[in-house]
This record gives C-alpha cells, structure tokens and sequence, in this order.
C-alpha cells in the first residue's frame, strides 16, 4: 500500500514540478506544433505578408518584452503572420536552440529575439540561410551573417537626458543609478546618465551600483536606502527590471524621486492597486522596441536592403527618449523640461553627440570613469 | 561620504531576519533528524500566499496567518511525501523547490496575469515597523530612542524581527526544556530506539515539519510584505539554502544558528555598503556572502573533526592504560 502510494506521488510531484517549471514558459513546444494544422484551415488571412516568430524570455515584464509584444499586435494587424514564442528565463537557456529550431522547421520566415539569443542566432543562421533573423538591443559582428540583421538602441541619448533632469532635481547634489547586472547595454546607460548629470552639473556626484539580479527588489531596496543615508542622493535611476520595483519603494519610504525606464512606469503605476507608488516616479526614460520592430518590417516589406547589417536607433528615431506626462510637467521647473528639450533637439540633429560605453577603449577604462563620478 | 554605521547595523538585522527564520525552521528537521532542503520553495510560496491573503482580504494580519498556512502546508506535503509516502527526502526537496520556482509564477499568472510581479495587481500591505509612532508600545520606544546607538539599532525593525528573536528563545525552549522537543532530539538521535520507547516517529516528523513550516512562512512574509510589499518571482533568492547553512554551521543549534544567520545578514549588508562606498568591482562584491558561507562551513567543519580527533585520542589513550 505504502509503496502504491510512493511511487504515485512521486509521479505526480515530478509531472507537477515539470508542467509548472514549463508554465514559466507559457506556450511549451506542444502547442507549438499545432499551430501549422490551424493555419491550414483558416486561410482567411489577410494577405499574408510573411511569417514571423517573436521569441521572448517572458512577457508581462511591464517593459521591454512587451513593447516588443506591442508592435507585434500591429504587425499582426497589418497583415504579418507573428507568433510570440515564451521561452522562459535564463534557467531554460538550454533550450533555447530547440525553440529556435521548431520555429524555423515550422517554416517561419524571421524569427526576432533580443540580445540574450544573440549566441543561438549566430550559431544556427548559417544552417538557414534562406531564413532570416534578426536580434534587437544588441550590436553584434555580422560578418559571414548576410541573413541577419540588428537593431541596437541609443539608450545613452534617452539616459543622457534624464540624467539632466535628475541633475536638476537633486537638492543634495548626489544622484545614484542602480542597474540589475552590468553589460554592455546596461553600461551604455549608465554612461549616457552619467554624461547627463555632468553636463547639467559638473559637480554633482553619481552613484552606481549592481542588485545582482533582475528579481531580488530587497537587495535594490537595501542599496537605495544605503545610498540616501551614507551619500545622501536623492534622485535613483533605475535600470534594474524586476528588481527597480524596490527602487520604487526605497524612493517612497525616503521621500527622494525615482527614474523609471523602458517603458512610462508612472502610468503602469497610477493603473495599478497602489496608485500612491507612481508619485515618485518623475519620467520614465523609454525604449521604444515595438515602434523599432515596426519600422524594421516596414522596410523589409518595401524591399529594402537591410540583411547583413545593423542600424543603432536613437532619439533622432524616436526610439527612445523620456515621459513627458503632466506629473513631469508639474513637478519639474519650466526651465529644466524646456532645456531637456533643446538638447534632445541638438542631438535628433547630429549636432551634440553623447559618449557612449561603446566609445570606451576598454572596460578598465570605463571602471575608472563610473568611479569617478562618485 | 561618511558611513552611518548604527543605520548599518540596523539594516544588517533587518537582513537577518528572512534568514533566522530560514535557520529556524532547518534547525527543528535537522533536530528530527530530517534535512530540508525544501525551505527555498517553501518560502517562496509562503512570500506568495501571504500577498495574495492580504490583498483577497484587506487585512495585513489575515496576509501574515495567510503566509504562515501556506508554509504549514507546504511543510506537511513534504512531510507526507516523505514520511508517509517513503519518498527520498532530497528528491522530494529538489522536486518541491523546482515546482515552488514555475508554480508561483504560474498562480500568480492564473491571479493577476502578470508574469514577473504582483507589484502592480496586489494592493501592498506592510506589517507594521515597531516605533515611537506604534500604538501602546510607542512610549516605550520614545525612551529606548533616547539610549545612544542601541536606541536607534533598536527602534524602527519590523514586527517579524522581533518575532524572529522570540522564536529563537522559543525554539530553544521547545528544544530544551519540553516534552515534545526531547522527543524531536531523540527521534533525530536514532529514530529506533525513540521507536522502541514508545514515541511515534511519525508524528513527531510532522510536527517537525509544521514547526518548520510556520517559520518559513514568517520568513516568506517578512520579504513580501515587510521589507518590500509585493511577491516577485523567485524572490527568496537564495535564503532558504543560507538559512540551512546557517544551522549547520552552528550544528543545529538555536541561538548558534541566530548568531550564524546574523554573520550572513551582516555580510550581505557589508556588500552592499561596498557597492555603494568602494570601488571594488561589483561581482567581487556579490561573492563576500556565499564566500563568507563556504570559509564558515569550512571553519566549522574543522574545528569539529579536530574535537572529533581529541575524543578519539583520548579514548585511544584510555584503551592502552
């Protein structure tokens, strides 16, 4: 009896465990393979224009992903055969390329993915050379790649000006940005916020630190509430995902002012069940993924030459920039707002360009400059 | 830039607490004679049930019992699939964790739709903070203030803080000086021979594991609704599995493994002053806690193979007289 009941609940502890840990990842390669037997019977389409898979992580990051997502749903609208593909977060990463493969084998003609499947793109594209791929937030060598392509953000232009503003809005002269884990993208922020800060306010001093992870909001509520005693800033930056919710937190409980980024956070918060949280938030420094995706599409349906190279979008695009809301306007001076503005119009026009990490020789170098700032 | 090393102190206690609840709750399976590995899940689902009991509610302290039922039950599945079932406790503990991993986010996703936090979906509770402002109490607080140092470290911790040092002392009364806790360190002892005096073993593993569940679920519900207010996925990160080391460096003992949670806390708090006040570079950093776990384990584990050797040389001497 004892071990009729063992081994049942073993079974089912592990078809638990392994159904849920898959859940992590929504849509598993099961449902996947339906999806041909579906297409065949409802060919009422409107014209289709090409078959696309959006591989993500997870939606419902509240930023990135989903203003990806977002200009899927137009793409869809317009014509384009688009499936989002949730592969689940890092701890899923060796299966990454199995995903990557069903979608090509289903006959998807371009598959999107952001920077974390840069390596599994490069790796399977010359496999599929008659597919095309193409990676966003990332900037990598595509030499020998003639079937893919890259879109990478100016994310130091947008930080650049909200570093201004954060500049502006600090009383005690010290600001901090606190970032999940640090890469090259991630570095390119903080560069950009740095610049900012500096040019508002030379002597104004920034903090930078590292959570340790995109989902441990104690640890970044820690380090907040550690930089406002010990440093005494008073304007946080957060580019942090999941973790910057503790940001947010440590921003309400010192009563000092938060940066959101990626995407308008103020107004994810004045939606939410504790609109009180969003009063902290002053802009929202925004990546605009989804507008940059249907740009892209654009081009390739009007036959553009665009395989085998890379564009690096930036406010001249409108693809990233900063909330401009009425909490923004009431609570940060005339002043301030209006010379955000003439320098975000100075660099659309080429006339000002913004350091980038990407400008640095090498990492030691970049070490020496965020330390500098503090 | 000058370090408040009073507000350090503080914060390092208030970083311990998820994690004396952590070592807590090992040290009772561990005294049973059982090893948990399963407090990581449990208190992530823990940090889960207490936001959603209180948003469903209303009430913070329906959010608190909440958490703590939800780390009860999850501690009587793994009792039972354990203890009655016969499974392989590691396995079953492994199993646990990687469903707490998937299946949080997967309730939270059926609750709110959201897939990362209920940050936005669940209305926020605190678990009130212990100060001058604190109803009836308060007065009290308004003259520990005064003291110098103490009476800043002191005033303003969570309610779970305190909670979490009157647990110690009540679980090393539990062990110590009652029945039932003879009864646990028996069972752990040699669960055959506590069998032949007449103590069901079983049971006494599902109390085990209660008392551990509650623990966890006052940890959980430290880390949702008391340091931060909402549920995040994979929000434990970790703590469950310093907690048992924690207890292990202390060899099961209560206010040893406080005192060990309290060195993890202090060094995760030390890492983030240097983040912040020094230019050592960022992972270095993040490693002090887990390197501090490993040369502690590493200290402990010496010192008891040395006292292991003097016993045995002793006796060896004693054979030759």
């Amino acid at each position: 009896m004892n071990k009729k009941l063992t081994s049942i609940l073993l079974a089912s502890t592990m078809v638990l465990s392994l159904g849920l840990t898959a859940c992590g990842g929504e849509k598993t390669p099961t449902t996947e393979s339906k999806a041909p037997t579906t297409e065949s019977q409802a060919p009422v389409e409107p014209a289709g224009k090409g078959k696309i898979a959006y591989i993500v992580g997870n939606l419902g990051d509240k930023s990135f992903n989903d203003s990806g997502e977002r200009g899927m749903e137009t793409l869809r609208s317009e014509g384009w055969d688009v499936k989002t593909i949730e592969t689940g977060d890092a701890s899923n990463a060796d299966k990454y390329n199995d995903y990557i493969r069903d979608a090509l084998e289903q006959g998807y003609e371009y598959l999107v993915a952001s920077s974390t499947y840069t390596g599994n793109f490069l790796e399977i594209a010359p496999e599929y050379p008659d597919q095309k791929f193409l990676v966003f937030d990332d900037s990598p060598d595509l030499t020998g790649h003639d079937n893919v392509s890259y879109i990478a953000y100016a994310q130091n232009e947008g930080s650049y000006l909200v570093g201004m503003m954060a500049a502006g809005m600090s009383e005690t002269g010290t600001v901090a940005v606190n970032v999940g884990m640090e890469n090259p993208v991630i570095n390119d922020f903080v560069t950009g916020f740095i610049e900012g800060v500096k040019a508002k306010d030379p002597n104004c001093k920034v903090v930078t630190a590292a959570c340790g992870s995109w989902s441990d909001p104690v640890i970044m509520k820690n380090l907040c509430l550690d930089q406002q005693r010990n440093n005494n800033a008073d304007v946080f930056y957060q580019v942090a995902g999941g973790s910057g919710d503790g940001l947010f937190e440590a921003a309400m409980e010192t009563g000092t002012w938060a940066i959101g980024v990626d995407s308008d956070q103020y107004q994810t918060y004045k939606d939410s069940a504790n609109p009180e949280k969003a009063d902290v938030i002053l802009t929202s420094m925004l990546k605009e993924v989804g507008n940059s995706f249907i740009a892209f599409f654009h081009q390739v349906e009007a036959g553009e030459a665009v395989w085998g190279q890379g564009v690096t979008l930036g406010l001249a695009d409108n693809a990233v920039g900063y909330v401009d809301n009425a909490f923004f306007q009431e609570m940060v001076p005339q002043e301030l707002r209006d010379e955000m503005a003439g320098v975000a119009d100075k660099v659309k026009s080429g006339e000002l360009k913004i350091k980038s990490y990407f400008d640095f020789a090498s990492e030691a170098e970049y070490m020496d400059y965020v330390n500098a700032a503090k | 830039m000058s370090i408040d090393w009073v507000a350090f102190i503080a914060d390092a206690i208030r970083l311990s607490t998820p994690l004396i609840f952590a070592a807590l709750a090992a040290l009772i399976c561990r005294q049973a004679g059982m090893f948990n590995m399963g407090l990581e899940g449990m208190i992530l689902w823990s940090a889960l049930g207490a936001v959603i009991c209180a948003h469903y509610s209303g009430s913070m302290w329906i959010g608190l019992l909440g958490g703590i039922a939800v780390g009860l039950v999850s501690g009587l599945i793994i009792a039972f699939a354990s203890i009655s079932g016969k499974a392989d406790l590691y396995l079953t503990c492994i199993a646990f964790n990687l469903a707490a991993t998937g299946g949080t986010v997967f309730v939270m996703y059926l609750l709110t739709g959201e897939k990362s936090t209920t940050a936005g979906a669940f209305r926020s509770y605190q678990i009130p903070n212990l100060g001058p402002d604190t109803p009836i109490i308060g007065g009290l607080f308004k003259l520990i203030e005064k003291i110098p140092v103490i009476g800043r470290i002191i005033s303003g911790q969570s309610l779970l803080t305190w909670l979490a040092l009157l647990s110690v002392v009540l679980v090393w009364v539990l062990l110590k000086k009652t029945r039932l806790g003879l009864r646990i360190r028996a069972v752990g002892e040699n669960p055959h021979a506590a069998e032949s005096v007449g103590i069901s073993v079983p049971k006494v593993g599902y109390v085990s594991f209660s008392i551990c569940g509650v623990m966890t679920g006052l940890s959980g519900a430290f880390l949702s609704m008391s340091f931060v207010t909402f549920f995040m996925k994979g929000m434990a990160n970790g703590r469950g599995y310093i907690g048992l080391s924690a207890q292990n460096m202390a060899n099961g003992e209560p206010i040893g493994s406080a005192l060990a949670s309290l060195l993890f806390g202090f060094c995760q708090e030390l890492s983030t002053t240097m983040k912040n006040q020094t230019t050592f570079p960022t992972e270095f950093l993040e490693m002090i806690p887990y390197a501090a776990t490993i040369i502690a384990l590493g200290i402990t584990g010496m010192l008891a193979i040395r006292r292991r050797r003097r016993v045995e040389s002793g006796q060896a001497a004693a054979k030759e007289e």
